[in-house]
């Protein structure tokens, strides 16, 4: 269970997050470091997309079907539409 | 404010939500110009029917967040994480992207304090929800310490939506998505134990389509794709360079400044 650590740790920085706008003074983020925050999730997100994508090796069945995926998402913005369709895509093309 | 509904708004909130923060924002700065409107006749509703109102509101974000929690559980399943783990995160950790992005980095090994910091990052916006509530609600310690907890964006777009904002109906729009959340991670780790090797049936492939899907309904402004596309661009150069967690916060925050510089250029518009 050394994962249970990892667990408590984490929700113990997020739960801090949640509180600390609670308990903060009014305008103690200043508007440049709000901007920037405001992003931050995004390119996160972007970043994480790579990582675990390297992480499986590239195989091309892989990359296409994240493409697919992604142009999915982009005409529904549904994320169950993104998810599914990449699974699909993915799937069908190992059965070829 | 001529015009414009509650209904309307609260659809923009949820909307928003779905979409991307800066509609959530506008709402949020319809709202607040909605307080007065919306104060008569509401203020003497019981606590009760407030979280229920609230918990209901929350619903529509329900489609979105079980599939969500399912896709978490089976990619947890797939690197190896125990069921029990599995659902203690939902329950106590909370928050979609932190999970999943824990989920990816466990599997590389990956030091606590990295783990932490990412779990912060990808939250970083949330003490700003906090600011905007105790700007409108007066809140005593034990409902600050109770918020906290089932507090989320959605929650918050979901209660700023429902006219003046009231500490029950955030509360019964947060613990709505607590509930889900939680169901959709239960439903996961069933169906995760049904198949028996899910790396070989590429189930794994489920983490990176959840940060896909995610962030795609977000990339709707220039800023926003810029900073994506930095990050992930930084990304390929900096995980051959430092282990994979410090790589992920390098690559973000390469990415959130590059975001915020092309916003300031164009004249604050996100």
């Amino acid at each position: 269970m050394s994962n249970l650590w990892s667990i408590v740790a984490m929700a113990a920085g997020v739960y801090a997050l949640r509180l600390g706008g609670l308990l903060l003074p009014q305008r103690a983020v200043p508007p440049g470091v709000q901007q920037a925050l405001r992003f931050l999730p995004v390119a996160l997100l972007g970043a994480l997309v790579v990582a675990t994508l390297s992480g499986r090796g590239y195989d091309p069945t892989t990359w296409v079907a994240v493409a697919g995926a992604g142009l999915v998402g982009w005409a529904t913005r549904r994320m169950w539409a993104c998810i599914l369709s990449g699974m699909a895509i993915y799937w069908l093309l190992r059965l070829i | 404010m001529d015009g414009t509904t509650p209904s309307r708004v609260q659809i923009r909130a949820i909307v928003g939500v779905l979409t991307s923060r800066e509609a959530l924002e506008r709402a949020m700065a319809e709202h607040a110009g909605l307080i007065d409107e919306h104060d008569r006749g509401m203020s003497h509703e019981p606590v009760w029917t407030a979280f229920v109102r609230g918990f209901v509101g929350m619903l529509p974000l329900w489609v979105g967040a079980i599939p969500t929690g399912i896709a978490y559980a089976v990619a947890a399943r797939s690197i190896g994480l125990a069921p029990g783990e599995t659902q203690l995160m939902s329950l106590l950790v909370f928050s979609a992207a932190a999970q999943v992005s824990a989920v990816s980095l466990l599997d590389a090994g990956t030091p606590i304090l990295v783990l932490v910091s990412t779990a912060i990052a990808f939250n970083a916006q949330l003490p700003l929800l906090g600011l905007a509530i105790t700007s409108q609600i007066r809140m005593g310690w034990l409902s600050r310490l109770v918020t906290a907890w089932f507090l989320t964006d959605g929650a918050f777009g979901v209660a700023a939506g429902q006219g003046r904002l009231r500490l029950p109906i955030l509360l019964g729009a947060g613990v709505s998505m607590y509930v889900a959340w939680n169901t959709g991670t239960a439903l996961g780790i069933l169906a995760g134990q049904a198949v028996p090797d899910p790396r070989r049936a590429g189930l794994d492939l489920l983490v990176p389509l959840a940060f896909l899907a995610v962030l795609v309904p977000l990339l709707r402004r220039r800023a926003a794709l810029l900073a994506a596309l930095v990050a992930a661009a930084a990304m390929l150069l900096l995980s051959s360079l430092v282990p994979n967690g410090v790589a992920v916060l390098g690559a973000g925050g390469l990415g959130s400044a590059a975001g915020a510089w092309w916003s300031r250029r164009t004249g604050g518009r996100l």
